[in-house]
């Protein structure tokens, strides 16, 4: 069982790690870390930047991190996860195996993971070296960028479970990967996107209040150049905040702090497994009603 | 059929019917057939018979409206069953960026292979159906005829005991053909393979057999064993004259040795059964005697595409499949003059 799951898991990393749009995605990453590197260095001035208190290196790690682009390309990724293999073919093979298709729905969720997993470990790493090529700030700050890119990476892979296996979930009901992908801009937009531009649009939403912080969290960075030292928060969601903070001012050796406050990330990360598991549950139980024709 | 052997294959009752816009359509009417241990059963009927249909309700992918389906006595959803089973599909459908190794080998440690039985396999079927210098091409690239191979390769990578082909041999060049049919044969042979072959190639089934159903309107018309059909299948004698002259004295002929013949053109033809060589011989000596021009004089066999072909019309269908080439006991070079 385990190894069938691995072999789909496989299939699927490589398959995606294959397609050319994984260029384009990068592409976007790209000009949105320049043009918000822009945007901030314009602002706080250079020596702010060069200070370590906002560095534009993990400011831009933020933005791929959990924003939206990312979002929009994990579902544009996971939304034909299975309606494809149903509509070339691919799948009929696979099934005459000894391959349930519970087996083949977990394989595929692990391995679009898996493959976040592997594309955000490059731009992780990638881009804050290239930004500081680039944009050459302090190196002393350099081991703080890469404390807090590596939480965010941690994060980007947590935080994406839920949108690909919602987007499974579609796949498996609709035929055609352009409606799934359509609806899943849909689902970013209303529990996304419009919370963060309007904190009200959250309060009239269907969703339960406990599950609302894992579809309403986004970037924010707040810059605290007062008695504060070097704190930036990046992870937001529009009842409270999920203070990550660094800390660098007392000492030379920076330390990373999760401050709670009205969600905490423990909670954060049950609300996310346990209703992923539920949501793999029912493609699960759809799928395995389903004609493979 | 023979019923002594235990049934490989076993399916009964079996109905699958889809909503349409215009209501329920019976794709499959309550089929029931068995296909013995070892044997190789043809699977024959127009297109829209329903014959896909049913082999992918065989293979578990569609859900059955009613009836029962038992692989070696179990059931496709048990996994050990699934162990045995190799299928190879009408269209190629692969991830065409894989190539051909990698292909082969992912799909044997799906059928539960170990890692260096996997190997073994795909080397030796690679090289059996000559793609060595193929291997490491994405099958995207590859020609029809050798995603066709792959097709197959991946069908019996694990050496199945019930494997089931849908027109395995459509789009093989003649060549390709004999290295398939030789690598099936070969499996079957050496593993008492029972094979359920789907094509609309008669004339080359008829090679392979040893059962035949046919399969119309999702009804079973005809389920016997190929031997039982030659057994009942008829002859017929065609005696081509030069002229008209010649063919009355033919018929005449032939109405004094107590037979009866059809006159089509400058060709009579009369039917015979076992002792048609006999019945020829005997024509041969009196026209020879009687010093008639003949231009050819054959005796042909009632041929399985013949047998199908009968019973598709009596079942009211237009025919599509492929009609094999026809051929001839042909004697009739001896009686040009």
């Amino acid at each position: 069982m385990v190894l069938s799951i691995l072999q789909i898991a496989k299939r699927t990393i490589f398959e995606n790690l294959k397609i050319k749009n994984n260029l384009i995605y990068f592409a976007i990453v790209i000009i949105f870390a320049i043009l918000f590197n822009l945007g901030i260095s314009s602002y706080l001035g250079i020596n702010e930047i060069e200070a370590g208190i906002a560095s534009n290196y993990f400011v831009w790690a933020l933005l791929i991190s959990a924003g939206a682009p990312f979002l929009i390309y994990i579902c544009y990724i996971a939304s034909g996860s299975i309606n494809k293999e149903l509509n070339s073919g691919t799948a009929l093979m696979l099934f005459t195996r000894p391959l349930s298709r519970k087996e083949f729905i977990i394989g595929k969720f692990l391995g679009i993971l898996g493959y976040i997993a592997i594309i955000n470990a490059f731009i992780f790493l990638f881009v804050p070296t290239l930004m500081n090529l680039f944009f050459g700030a302090s190196t002393n700050i350099l081991p703080i960028i890469w404390k807090l890119s590596l939480v965010f990476y941690v994060f980007s892979i947590l935080f994406s479970t839920i949108f690909v296996s919602i987007s499974i979930l579609f796949s498996t009901i609709f035929k055609h990967s352009i409606t799934v992908f359509l609806i899943m801009i849909g689902i970013i937009l209303a529990l996304y996107i419009l919370p963060i531009i309007n904190e009200s649009a959250l309060q009239i939403s269907i969703i339960p209040n406990i599950v609302k912080p894992v579809f309403a969290s986004t970037v924010s960075v707040l810059i605290d150049s007062g008695n504060v030292s070097n704190s930036i928060s990046f992870i937001s969601t529009a009842y409270g905040d999920v203070f990550y903070k660094i800390d660098s001012g007392i000492s030379n050796a920076p330390r990373i702090i999760v401050q709670n406050y009205t969600s905490s990330l423990t909670l954060f990360l049950v609300i996310t497994v346990v209703l992923s598991i539920i949501i793999l549950i029912v493609a699960m139980s759809v799928f395995s009603k389903k004609d493979i024709a | 059929m023979d019923t002594e052997i235990r049934p490989s294959i076993e399916v009964k009752n079996l109905t699958k019917e889809f909503s349409t816009s215009r209501g329920l359509f019976r794709a499959v009417d309550n089929v029931s057939f068995k296909v013995s241990s070892g044997k190789i059963c043809g699977f024959v009927g127009p297109n829209g018979a329903g014959k896909s249909t049913t082999i992918k309700l065989l293979l578990g992918l569609l859900q059955s409206t009613s009836g029962d389906i038992k692989l070696n006595g179990g059931s496709i959803n048990d996994s050990e069953i699934r162990k045995i089973i190799g299928y190879m599909p009408e269209k190629d459908t692969f991830y065409e960026d894989m190539n051909a190794k990698d292909y082969l080998l992912m799909m044997a440690s799906l059928s539960g292979l170990p890692s260096n039985l996997a190997k073994e396999r795909t080397e030796t079927l690679i090289n059996a159906l000559g793609l060595e210098e193929a291997k490491k091409r994405a099958i995207g690239r590859f020609s029809s005829g050798m995603k066709k191979k792959i097709s197959f390769a991946q069908a019996i990578i694990h050496n199945p005991k019930i494997l089931i082909l849908d027109e395995p041999t459509a789009n093989l060049d003649p060549i390709a053909q004999e290295q398939l049919i030789g690598v099936l044969k070969e499996m079957c042979k050496k593993n008492n393979t029972t094979v359920l072959i789907s094509s609309h190639h008669i004339e080359e089934l008829e090679k392979l057999i040893d059962d035949i159903i046919v399969i119309n309107h999702g009804r079973i018309i005809l389920d016997a064993s190929l031997n039982e059909i030659k057994q009942k299948t008829s002859k017929t004698i065609e005696i081509l004259a030069t002229n008209q002259n010649d063919v009355t004295k033919i018929l005449a002929i032939v109405k004094k040795l107590g037979l009866e013949a059809t006159q089509t053109d400058s060709k009579v033809i009369l039917p015979a059964k076992q002792d048609a060589a006999k019945i020829q011989k005997t024509i041969m000596q009196a026209i020879v005697k009687e010093n008639i021009n003949v231009s050819n004089m054959t005796i042909k066999d009632e041929s399985l595409w013949d047998v199908v072909l009968g019973l598709l019309k009596d079942d009211g269908k237009t025919i599509e499949i492929k009609e094999p080439e026809k051929k001839e006991d042909n004697l009739g070079g001896m009686f040009k003059r």
